[in-house]
């Protein structure tokens, strides 16, 4: 019966004019900074409105562009309308993944077997050379592993541990904790490298100008310093990954709020009535998280896991940022990025992208599997 | 948002929320408590040094930021006035272009990939499996493999530096997440509701907009978060395919000189950025209540 | 077709993969402007596009500079300012897509551009000669090819620089030293009393290990001399090369010896190169008496945080170009070399203003962040002594060379050259290693 209501037209609160108010909410926001910042001359203004052209025209026309591929269907006798509606649906999707994703990615196939600037095809010997020349590929890939490894594990356990945790505080505190968890995500990447920087600071050289006295700047080393440590250099330092693991916890800071997100929105879509018959039924909070939500959530959790891994496998800039090349602290995505800025070439650079991909097939497998397995089971 | 879930505007559902919100404050032990307080504080600290920092001119950061503890009035906050007057790119101008980026960046692939994942989870066609882990695989290429044939196929359409090229990209690169997350989600809504709105003699068009958006709200919402940082906080594909227009990103990087000159201002521009981010979290937020889904789920 | 995706996509993959084969070998740069496109038109009207890498009051002087002379043209400037210049121009030009002019912070990257056609002659379009007369001898032969100019350098800077602090040198009884050995005596008499005499840090984010290049380089000018110094940055002399040994020596006996370095050896790997050198201004025991760096250093950001401030830089800072070490005092630098990229009226124009008239750049000089290139530059336009002593030492260099690193290709110059530095620094690796290692990284062809 419920569902009855919501596909009644005159529902109040129904889907199209939910997106319509949302838009025309956005548009009377932009258009407010619009008077509030036109005095700052005819580029400013004109800027704007080109800036609001582009956002209204980019916004309707999309849901036009559906509206109308989905009306010229309609007119297909209905076999046909059948037939094609499902790819109305993801053409789109599709098309854009086309050109931005499988184009460059057929590129990059193709020129792994090409030389620096894919001017000459030279076969295997950019693979030839990453796995048997190159100096440090082989602990790039320990690296990359251990990332894998580690990352998606620890990033969801916190993340469904913060998740369920927050559920439990009232209202106001469940907002404030979440927002405060969710905040590294909103750090762009200069902004994460900053404040990760003031904490694993090793440098010797801040002198206080009246007394000439030596400061630490680093969190971790005036920690230690507390206890009369040495300073260490805690992103130089290659015995144990310890390099490794510190840029690992940067990533992990930024990605449990992702995790959180997703796990939340999960969390709260769990039944009330489910957990209340396990109430009734006299099960502890542990057995009811264990045996009542997380199964529930379970292809939430799979979701985060595979995102976070992938996120994980091609991390780069991160791991660029932090200097790791001159301390073995490379992954395949910061490997990446070196062969293709610094280095400029493009051959070696495409190779180490197909390892990449080739790296992520198993798990294209195990999402075919669970993908069949949903399909059978609904 | 107020502690009664009861003003909460519900999807559909006419009956009361099931919520058990009111009872919630007291369920929370003082364990739960001090733990999450706990995660946020660890969580917190590293971006408060970064904070604190901002608010130091750069002649006083010979020490660590905590010393402001026990030294506070060298807090100012002439690091934010010239990271916002100061520097070639002026940050009004950029704050408007990362809107005209950033909004329609983050609307039209919602748009797109939710029919591309209501048509994966609730119809049948021929290729959909192959389709769906093409997708899937395709997540791991870095986007900056993509740029140099992208950048190229646009100059044949000169494309280049206009706002639609930079959507263009970011739809293409959101697209392959947004339509496995969006798919994953709606495969655990019921596919009992899209058979009897079937039966009710709804298209798959109505069906899609009054039934299934609605239902998944949290996913979209959650999306649109991803989405929206992900293009905010870009730099390349901004500097490269909008060529000198500057956005929030870029002119922020453009006040530290080649040395590294300028840290402060960064710290201080960085907090800046962070501002609207923040405030689409929290409005966003109130898509994840208790309720939402379950209520319309259940018919 | 449910039973074998794997098969299906991989047939998928092939049919695209045919279908845009063709795109991939036509990847040269098409629209470079063919350097013909000169239409005779007039300058004025028109946009030209620059593109560099100034940030912050660099970016602000540079613009303050070019603007007046624009307007006064009727030409409109495109600034194209990102501290991540050096991809964006990658790009641009594996994408066909040229500005007008770039402003390069490294030769190496114009001298790779030439080969792709995309930076023209500037013989063509600047009165070379003129130029000449007036730049800082040696500093065209930077990005020259084939008895070509492709860049001339419209902004410069020192690095045979050695810092210190001006009253805790005469506290210790120490003077400037002119020589190697004077230098070398120096640091005995520091060590004598207990102290390390040098200041070093090669922590520098993503860039770790530059600050070793600039050692090196200007050590091997000096021992190798000038030929051997072009020979080595055009890759025909190895880094294992005997030649540069004596280079080599001397930075292994300064800067890897404990009792030379402040905080330790291995530990200047991780030593922020911004404030490296600032314990030497202590206000009482300094723990370390100089260091080298480039002129730029003496910014806010840097000796700014041990107090050197616009008021107290010249009673507080001293300054003296690096010691000669066999009677020759080559002067080793960097600057931005512009190169026309597009070429139209407009853009001659603004690149003759640019690099012929050797007053431009005064308001952007009184910012303290930029040095005149040009011999004839009225030093009384920069802020204070200490600059206008670095800029003398510039316009009065006999022998300048460009940073070989940033001559050297990428894959070294910003590279290997600095993470094998880094290396050998920080114990990782033997010296032998870490030279074979970056020979062997260097590009084939």
């Amino acid at each position: 019966m419920a569902a009855d209501a919501v596909v009644d037209p005159d529902a109040p609160e129904s889907g199209v004019w939910k997106w319509v108010k949302i838009g025309f909410f956005v548009v009377v926001a932009v258009g407010l900074i619009a008077i509030g910042t036109s005095t700052a001359g005819a580029n400013g203004g004109l800027k704007l409105a080109n800036a609001l052209i582009a956002i209204v025209g980019g916004v309707l026309g999309a849901m036009v562009l559906f509206w109308l591929l989905n009306k010229l269907v309609e007119m297909l006798p209905p076999k046909w309308e059948e037939r094609l509606k499902p790819y109305v649906f993801i053409g789109p999707a599709i098309a854009a993944i086309a050109v931005f994703l499988v184009f460059p990615a057929v590129q990059t196939v193709q020129g792994s077997f090409y030389n620096a600037d894919l001017s000459k095809p030279v076969g295997f010997q950019n693979y030839v050379y990453l796995f048997t020349k190159d100096p440090d590929f082989k602990s790039t890939l320990v690296n990359t592993l251990l990332w894998t490894l580690i990352v998606p594990t620890v990033t969801v356990i916190l993340g469904l541990l913060v998740a369920t945790l927050t559920d439990k505080l009232n209202p106001v505190s469940e907002k404030y904790a979440k927002m405060f968890i969710f905040l590294p995500m909103a750090i762009s990447l200069v902004g994460s490298a900053g404040i990760w920087k003031l904490v694993y600071d090793s440098s010797s050289g801040n002198i206080d100008p009246q007394t000439g006295e030596l400061n630490r700047i680093g969190l971790l080393n005036a920690i230690i310093g507390f206890f009369g440590k040495d300073q260490v250099g805690w992103l130089q330092t290659v015995d144990m990954k310890l390099n490794t693991l510190c840029i690992i916890i940067v990533f992990v800071w930024t990605q449990v709020g992702y995790a959180m997100v997703l796990l939340s929105a999960a969390i709260k879509g769990v039944p009330e009535d489910t957990i209340e018959a396990g109430r009734i039924d006299g099960a502890g909070e542990r057995r009811i998280f264990f045996s009542i939500v997380v199964p529930q959530i379970m292809p939430t959790v799979v979701t985060v896991f595979v995102t976070v891994l992938i996120g994980a496998m091609k991390v780069g800039d991160l791991v660029f940022a932090f200097g790791a090349d001159a301390y073995n602290a490379n992954v395949i995505g910061s490997k990446f990025i070196t062969t293709l800025w610094t280095d400029s070439d493009l051959g070696k650079s495409s190779a180490i992208v197909v390892v990449l991909l080739i790296a992520v097939i198993p798990i294209l497998i195990y999402q075919v599997r669970t993908f069949r397995r949903e399909e059978a089971m609904r | 948002m107020s502690a009664s879930a009861t003003s909460v505007p519900q999807v559909g559902s006419g009956k009361a929320p099931k919520g058990k919100v009111g009872a919630k404050a007291s369920q929370a032990s003082w364990v739960v408590k001090a733990v999450v307080w706990i995660i946020v504080f660890l969580w917190t600290l590293p971006t408060i040094g970064l904070l604190v920092t901002s608010f130091r001119p750069t002649t006083a950061q010979f020490n660590g930021w905590w010393n402001v503890i026990t030294n506070p009035t060298q807090l100012t906050i002439q690091n934010y006035q010239d990271a916002l007057t100061t520097g070639s790119n002026p940050m009004g101008g950029a704050f408007l272009n990362s809107l005209a980026v950033a909004i329609p960046a983050t609307i039209i692939p919602i748009l797109i990939a939710a029919f591309a994942a209501y048509a994966f989870t609730f119809m049948d066609f021929p290729g959909k499996n192959v389709l769906f882990i093409v997708i899937v695989g395709l997540l791991v290429i870095p986007n900056q493999a993509a740029f140099v044939p992208l950048f190229r196929l646009f100059n044949l359409f000169h494309l280049n530096g206009t706002f639609l090229a930079v959507w263009l990209v970011h739809i293409g690169f959101g697209m392959p997440l947004a339509v496995y997350i969006l798919r994953n989600y709606m495969g655990t809504l019921p596919k009992a509701v899209i058979e009897s709105a079937k039966i009710d003699g709804a298209s798959h068009f109505t069906t899609f907009w009054r039934l299934i958006i609605p239902m998944s709200y949290p996913a979209l919402a959650s999306f649109a978060i991803f989405q929206f940082l992900w293009v905010w906080n870009d730099l390349f594909v901004a500097l490269i395919f909008l060529q000198g227009e500057p956005v929030m990103t870029v002119a922020l990087k453009a006040l530290m000189g080649q040395q590294g000159q300028g840290y402060a201002l960064l710290t201080a521009g960085t907090f800046v950025t962070m501002l609207l981010p923040l405030v689409v979290f929290v409005s966003l937020q109130r898509y994840f209540i208790r309720g939402m889904t379950s209520g319309a789920v259940k018919g | 077709m449910r039973g074998r995706p794997i098969t299906t996509m991989a047939v998928l993959t092939v049919a695209v993969a045919l279908t845009t084969s063709a795109c991939l070998g036509s990847s040269t740069t098409n629209n470079s402007g063919s350097g013909g496109n000169a239409t005779g038109g007039t300058a004025a009207g028109s946009t030209v596009e620059i593109m560099y890498a100034y940030g912050g009051a660099q970016d602000t002087g540079f613009r303050a500079s070019l603007d007046p002379w624009a307007k006064s043209q009727g030409i409109t400037i495109k600034y194209n300012s990102s501290d991540q210049f050096d991809k964006l121009i990658q790009t641009r030009v594996q994408g066909g897509d040229l500005p007008n002019i770039a402003v390069f912070p490294q030769p190496g990257i114009i001298k790779g551009f030439v080969a792709k056609n995309a930076v023209q002659p500037l013989d063509d379009i600047v009165d070379i000669a003129k130029v000449k007369s007036t730049m800082v001898t040696g500093f065209l032969d930077a990005a020259s090819v084939n008895g070509k100019v492709y860049g001339i350098p419209i902004s410069a800077n020192v690095k045979s620089l050695y810092w210190y602090d001006k009253a805790n040198f005469a506290a210790a009884g120490l003077t400037v030293p002119k020589t190697q050995d004077e230098l070398y005596a120096l640091m005995d008499k520091v060590k004598a009393m207990g102290k390390t005499p040098l200041c070093y840090g090669m922590e520098s984010g993503g860039a770790t290990g530059w600050p070793a290049t600039d050692w090196i380089e200007d050590y091997v000018l000096q021992t190798a001399g000038i030929e051997v110094y072009d020979q080595w940055v055009a890759g025909t002399v190895k880094f294992s090369d005997a030649k540069l040994a004596p280079a080599f020596d001397i930075y292994q006996k300064m800067l890897t010896d404990d009792k030379n370095v402040f905080g330790g050896a291995k530990a200047a790997a991780a030593n922020a190169f911004g404030t490296a050198l600032n314990p030497m201004f202590a206000a009482t025991n300094p723990s370390c008496f100089t260091g080298k760096q480039g002129n730029f250093i003496t910014g806010a950001d840097f000796f700014g945080k041990a107090g050197v401030t616009a008021a107290n830089i010249d009673t507080k800072v001293g300054v003296f170009q690096t010691p000669s070490v066999s009677g020759q005092s080559p002067v080793l630098g960097g600057g931005d070399l512009l190169a026309v990229m597009k070429s139209d009226a407009a853009t001659k124009a603004v690149a003759k203003y640019l690099t012929e008239d050797s007053t431009f750049g005064g308001p952007w000089a009184k910012t303290g962040t930029m040095l005149s290139p040009h011999k004839d530059f009225d030093v009384s336009n920069y802020p204070n002594q200490t600059l206008k002593d670095v800029a003398t030492i510039l316009q009065k260099a006999t022998v300048f060379r460009f940073d070989g690193s940033d001559s050297m290709p990428a894959k070294v110059g910003a590279g290997s050259f600095w993470t094998e530095m880094v290396k050998w620094q920080s114990g990782q690796e033997d010296r032998a290693t870490a030279l074979t290692n970056i020979d062997n990284s260097w590009p084939a062809s």
